[in-house]
């Protein structure tokens, strides 16, 4: 019986395969080698291409720094061993460098392995005298191991790699890494790629020091690339932009608050990821042109290519990659994913340049994911994200006011012109009045103002129609919003009845005429009847929504409000357990269109409701007053309540988690909409039910101007 | 064999007395007792009362919020007893409810919502049959026929010198406890001997 202990071997197309899978590309490939550097407290990191535009015995990368080199145990411990992530032993570099460590352990070789197949490896440390060597070559390694199948083991940890050393009496420190038998070419445009990439590995705000510069350098390629510095350019030409910051004594983070008039910048506790800094460059299409006009044919631009995470101010992978192809763009951070997007003037990432710096210290819940294409799915990433998108959305808001004024001046303008036109055609019939042998002369003149003057007459009016026109699309868009929530409530209801009908008509299939059932026989097709009746109703008020929105009736709110809460969700209310209550002692008629009317309660029931799952007693309470100049509703339940943070933004957020109880989840986005639409306001105010609940507080007032 | 007679429960908020489910199996079968139980709490403790009798649970998933839901009322049940089959009949969302504890939990069925009600009443007619074919059940119609006090005094002493009244013997048969299928596998192979050396025929010889 033979006894013997079995070892673990390595074919090398495992090994590569591995490193497939973590270094993608050769942009990243390269970064991994600069981040390399930057961990090896280097100054300078020169990345050398020689003769890579045609494959030649003499084709090499080299990536060549003065960092702090490495020892032959260094190499036998570290270079040498292949693991994934490995827990760091240090996570700051010596000082003076003090630089929080950036590139992933053990990727260094997967990234040489991605340029190419033959690797000398050259390194010497400070205080010793020679300079060591490292010779692999990988395409030895197959090609051994393919032909010497059968015979002797040609696994690739069993094959020695050649380790020399070379007398070097200086004081010189660094690593340097010649690639060669490269598996692509690198053309200008690939060079100039790799510039304009790593250009942004390094945060155009930070200002690191001691210094990391890198040097690019082409043989083929030197009008360009003599050891060309690279640089990223600095942001210029936005159209707006704005910084926020934070402060750690005072434990507050800078956010954005549209306040109606400005975009000001205002503070709120740090939040849950941690303090960020965060600058925000927006353009407008007359900045766009002059930013491309600017940096056209420069390198080292910084596309407006949307927000970018920087750690510690070197770049954070997701975003390492620039994808010049729009539908391959990766939108992590869900800008562009929004929904509604197309609709209210949202921004998107070709809008817009966002800088935000984290660090590691102070955001450890921002985490890079292990595929180092996104980040962690964790609550900390998630508020950053929503964080983000909220500083947009402040951002839209302005954009669209300023956009509101812009239309008004339009408009104003084109008044003005009428004016003067009118103006001038009344000086050419004074003109003519007093010097009448002109007349031949002014006439023409006067039928030509007097044209120009009716053209800007149609303008005004061609203005007016698409604002209508537009106010539509909204409304019903808005309409539709809103039939979601309410078409998932009623499909829960549908089902049950038409369950209870099922099973009463299954009752009757089976045993009819079965004497012995004759009075169930009665009192089933009875409730068939009653099920089919409410079924009905309820399919007639789905229905409602898919008429015209354009009728405008008197209305009394009372009269409505009741409608809604007694009988339209009365099946809703029974089957959620909810007890409406409406207290409106004088009502008020209002000259407006119903449906508009309704989809405000109807929001605030659908949200209510979503607010009480999960609750016992449940109420829903509406009350009225009516004032000389208004009406106030108060509109109340006693369940979840809101949560202190989102208070301020309760009427703008398009939370997922209300998407997940089915609905839109712009509930209460539609209902401010609404009312604003009226003239009025909404506001959430203490609950009724305190300390549960959630009151808003709605004032209509009376002189609503017709919208016509 | 069929000495005692099965109850049927519904747990289920939804449901009343007045059904057309509840109206047949009332009226056209032959079970014990059909009842409906909006409370989840109240069904178990109905279960617990009645644990002597055969008894086939239909169970609802979903219930209001102060209520245990159906998945904790299966595991209370088979905390109880492996004998009781539960079907469950719901009209949850199949794509986002978890199933994986209502399989361990050994569930006899799933039937959602909305069915014919005729569905159900097969699925309880196969649980039934399934209930028949439990030696466990067999020992509980056997163990029944004895006297309350007979009951509790001790029956059997086992290897290990523990004494089993017959209560224990049927606790440890339902539970499955490795006591349990012991006596079970006693039982069978009792019978086998006893069928083998002609000491008990399966059916009448024919005259």
């Amino acid at each position: 019986m033979s006894e013997d202990s079995l070892k673990w071997q390595f074919d090398v197309s495992t090994f590569r395969l591995l490193g497939r899978e973590l270094i993608t590309d050769r942009i990243t490939a390269l970064f991994e080698l600069v981040k390399n550097a930057y961990d090896a407290n280097a100054e300078e990191v020169f990345v050398e291409f020689h003769s890579v535009g045609e494959k030649t015995a003499d084709s090499k990368i080299i990536i060549r720094d003065n960092g702090t080199g490495m020892s032959k145990e260094d190499i036998k411990k570290k270079w040498m061993v292949i693991g994934t992530k490995s827990k760091r032993t240090k996570i700051i570099t010596d000082p003076p460098y003090n630089r929080r460590v950036v590139g992933e352990k053990g990727l260094g070789r997967f990234a040489v392995d991605k340029l190419g197949t033959e690797l000398t490896l050259k390194t010497k440390q400070k205080d010793i005298k020679f300079d060591s060597y490292l010779k692999i070559n990988w395409t030895e390694y197959e090609k051994l191991s393919l032909s010497e199948q059968n015979e002797k083991d040609y696994y690739f940890n069993k094959i020695g790699n050649k380790y020399w050393e070379e007398n070097n009496d200086s004081d010189f420190q660094g690593t340097e890494l010649i690639i060669g038998n490269i598996n692509e070419l690198w053309d200008k445009r690939d060079i100039e790629r790799a510039y304009n990439e790593l250009s942004r590995l390094v945060s155009p705000f930070e200002n690191l020091y001691p210094p990391f510069d890198i040097y690019i350098y082409s043989d083929e390629h030197t009008e360009s690339f003599n050891n060309l510095k690279v640089k990223s350019q600095a942001i210029k030409h936005a159209s707006l932009q704005r910084i926020m910051e934070y402060d750690m004594d005072r434990k507050i983070q800078q956010v954005l608050k549209f306040d109606g008039e400005e975009l000001k910048v205002i503070e709120k506790p740090i939040s849950s990821f941690g303090p960020i800094k965060f600058k925000l460059f927006y353009f407008d299409q007359q900045a766009k042109t002059k930013f491309r006009r600017t940096y056209k044919g420069k390198m080292g631009v910084t596309h407006i290519d949307g927000v970018k995470v920087y750690r510690d101010g070197i770049i954070t992978t997701p975003f390492a990659e620039y994808e010049s192809h729009p539908d391959k763009q990766r939108d992590i951070l869900g800008i562009d994913k929004r929904r509604w997007t197309g609709f209210w003037e949202k921004v998107s990432s070709r809008d817009l340049i966002g800088i935000i710096e984290i660090k590691k210290e102070k955001n450890p819940g921002i985490i890079d994911s292990s595929n180092r294409q996104d980040f962690v799915e964790n609550k900390e990433y998630r508020d950053f994200k929503e964080f983000i998108i909220l500083q947009l959305k402040e951002l839209e808001d302005y954009l669209s006011e300023l956009k509101k004024q812009d239309v008004e001046k339009i408009d104003k303008d084109l008044k003005a012109a009428k004016e003067s036109v009118s103006l001038f055609v009344k000086e050419i019939r004074e003109a003519k009045k007093q010097v009448p042998e002109l007349h031949e002369y002014l006439d023409p003149i006067e039928k030509r103002a007097k044209k120009i003057s009716r053209n800007i007459s149609q303008g005004l009016v061609e203005q007016k129609r698409i604002k209508r026109e537009k106010k539509k699309q909204e409304n019903l868009f808005l309409s539709m919003m809103s039939l979601q929530d309410y078409a998932y409530e009623m499909a829960h209801i549908i089902r049950t009845a038409l369950e209870k009908i099922l099973h009463k008509a299954e009752f009757f299939k089976r045993n009819y005429p079965d004497e012995k059932f004759k009075d169930l026989f009665k009192k089933y097709s009875v409730e068939i009847y009653e099920e089919v009746e409410k079924l009905s109703k309820a399919v007639n008020f789905m229905l409602s929504y898919a008429k015209s929105d354009l009728d405008f009736e008197q209305i009394d709110l009372k009269e409505l409000i009741e409608d809604l809460m007694f009988k339209a969700y009365s099946e809703i209310f029974k089957h959620e357990g909810i007890k409406p209550v409406v207290e409106i002692n004088d009502s008020v008629s209002i000259y407006h269109n119903r449906k508009f009317l309704e989809d405000i309660f109807e929001n605030l029931i659908s949200n209510s409701i979503k607010a009480l799952k999960n609750k016992s007693e449940k109420i829903i309470k509406c009350s009225g007053m009516s004032y000389s100049n208004r009406f106030e509703v108060f509109f109340s339940d006693n369940g979840r309540g809101i949560e202190e943070e989102i208070k301020d933004n309760i009427f703008d957020i398009y939370q997922t988690s209300t998407a997940d109880e089915g609905g839109a989840g712009i509930g209460l986005f539609i209902v401010k909409k609404r009312i604003e639409a009226l003239k009025g306001t909404v506001e959430v105010v203490n609950s009724e039910f305190s300390p549960a609940g959630a009151s808003f507080r709605i004032v209509i007032p009376f002189d609503i101007k017709k919208e016509r | 064999m069929d000495t005692k007679k099965l109850k049927i429960l519904i747990i289920d908020d939804n449901r009343d007395e007045s059904e057309p489910l509840v109206a047949e199996l009332k009226y056209k079968h032959d079970y014990d007792d059909v009842k409906v139980e909006k409370d989840p709490a109240k069904a178990l403790r109905y279960i617990k009362k009645n644990f002597s009798s055969k008894m086939i649970v239909i169970l609802d998933i979903k219930f209001p919020a102060s209520f245990p839901d159906g998945h904790k009322v299966l595991n209370e049940i088979r905390q109880l007893s492996l004998l009781i089959p539960v079907i469950i009949w719901s009209a949850v969302d199949e794509t986002r409810e978890e199933f994986a504890d209502f399989i361990n939990n050994h569930a006899f069925a799933f039937i959602s919502r909305p069915r014919n009600y005729g569905q159900v009443i097969e699925k309880l007619q196969e649980a039934e049959a399934w209930l028949e074919l439990q030696v466990a059940t067999a020992l509980e119609d056997w163990i029944s026929l004895h006297p309350e006090e007979k009951k509790k005094k001790p029956y059997i002493i086992s290897k290990d010198g523990k004494g089993y009244t017959l209560n224990d013997i049927l606790h440890e048969v339902r539970n499955r406890t490795p006591q349990g299928i012991e006596f079970e596998k006693k039982m069978i192979m009792l019978v086998i001997d006893m069928l083998a050396r002609s000491k008990v025929k399966l059916q009448k010889e024919s005259e």
